[in-house]
């Protein structure tokens, strides 16, 4: 009896751990389709628009590096890949509605929608996902990626930012979007 | 033995003893159905964030966002959806412990509030509407529930921020 025991629960482990592995993930889609044809991708390092100030409270130093980068895949339409978006945004919703993923709100209805979820923990956010689709023009994934990401910290930056305690280097920022509006254009 | 089948009956039932949840979460993926919904772990990470005011009623509305469960507005202009949510709505209201807070009619429109006493007076732990009737026009209706713990005072601020229709009318409950 033990035996069986042992090999159910041996099965029941395997079988888990494998979906596990097979679980798609945001990171397997945008890897697997970065290079795609139709498909914009832009990286942005927080580095890039958040200057590291020696000044800073340490509190302060954490919260900024504890974000990593911005991720963005578009997908526009162009008139002849509507079928294509239709197949992408049901994959895309279909990853979104794993558990893992915690929603925090959505608004819209199947052709025209927006929803923001995140990964990770209440405290400490690993990934805050913004996903925009919209039937006449495409749709977007966004990703803030990091580790241990606290809002309530990163609310406090974004006030002193406010009030003028840190400076946000936005030169770079701009000039990034500058160059994807060529790109665009 | 006796456990199993404890277990056994539990299982069998659980899906009635769930029924005493609005469950209006099959109209959410709907084509025809235009849905607004704030999470419970939206709410929470608002509360993480340190609002302090010296407001007080500003401090008022941040406490009832704070308490907040979650929020679902589901809208439709479908006929035939629109009938179904009513049904699903009288049936809701018809099973569980929950009473009309205020009814009226406004131009074409036919709205219903109805709540769940919360944990004191003035208090709710469910807010539900239901809102049926003509816009420009249209045939359109609206399900609104708001769970948590709700200060009935705030809540239409809170209503009247998300846009919500009724929300002029829910500031005369007091």
């Amino acid at each position: 009896m033990k035996v069986v025991f042992q090999i159910f629960l041996f099965l029941f482990l395997g079988v888990q751990l494998s979906s596990c592995n097979q679980e798609p993930t945001l990171q397997k889609y945008f890897v697997n389709h970065q290079n795609d044809e139709g498909y914009v991708m832009v990286d942005l390092p927080a580095s890039m628009f958040l200057s590291f100030n020696d000044e800073l409270a340490s509190a302060d130093q954490e919260a900024i590096e504890s974000v990593k980068k911005v991720s963005v895949l578009a997908y526009p339409l162009n008139g002849t890949n509507t079928a294509n978006y239709e197949t992408e945004v049901a994959i895309l919703n279909k990853i979104l509605s794993q558990e893992k993923y915690k929603l925090l709100m959505k608004i819209g209805n199947t052709t025209k929608g927006m929803r923001i979820a995140y990964l990770g923990e209440e405290k400490a956010i690993d990934e805050v996902v913004f996903f925009g689709n919209d039937g006449e023009k495409g749709f977007i994934v966004a990703r803030v990626l990091g580790k241990k990401m606290n809002v309530g910290e990163l609310m406090k930056l974004v006030g002193k930012l406010e009030n003028g305690d840190i400076k946000l280097n936005l030169k770079q920022f701009e000039e990034t979007l500058e160059s994807l509006d060529e790109i665009e254009s | 033995m006796k456990t199993k089948t404890v277990f056994l009956l539990a299982f069998c039932f659980y899906p009635i003893l769930n029924w005493g949840q609005a469950n209006f979460t099959k109209y959410e993926s709907m084509k025809e159905v235009s849905a607004m919904v704030i999470t419970q772990n939206m709410f929470k990470l608002l509360s993480e964030i340190d609002l302090d005011t010296q407001d007080q009623e500003t401090q008022a509305y941040i406490d009832l966002i704070e308490n907040l469960n979650d929020i679902k507005v589901l809208t439709t202009n479908n006929v035939e959806i629109g009938t179904e949510m009513n049904t699903d709505f009288n049936t809701y209201v018809e099973s569980s412990q929950i009473e009309e807070l205020m009814r009226f009619k406004e131009k074409s429109m036919q709205v219903k509030f109805y709540s769940k006493p919360g944990s004191q007076e003035g208090f709710v732990s469910e807010l539900l509407m239901l809102m049926t009737g003509q816009e420009e026009g249209e045939p359109i209706t609206v399900v609104m529930s708001i769970q948590g713990d709700i200060d009935l005072k705030q809540v239409s601020k809170l209503a009247n921020d998300l846009k919500v229709p009724g929300a002029k009318q829910l500031k005369n409950i007091k």
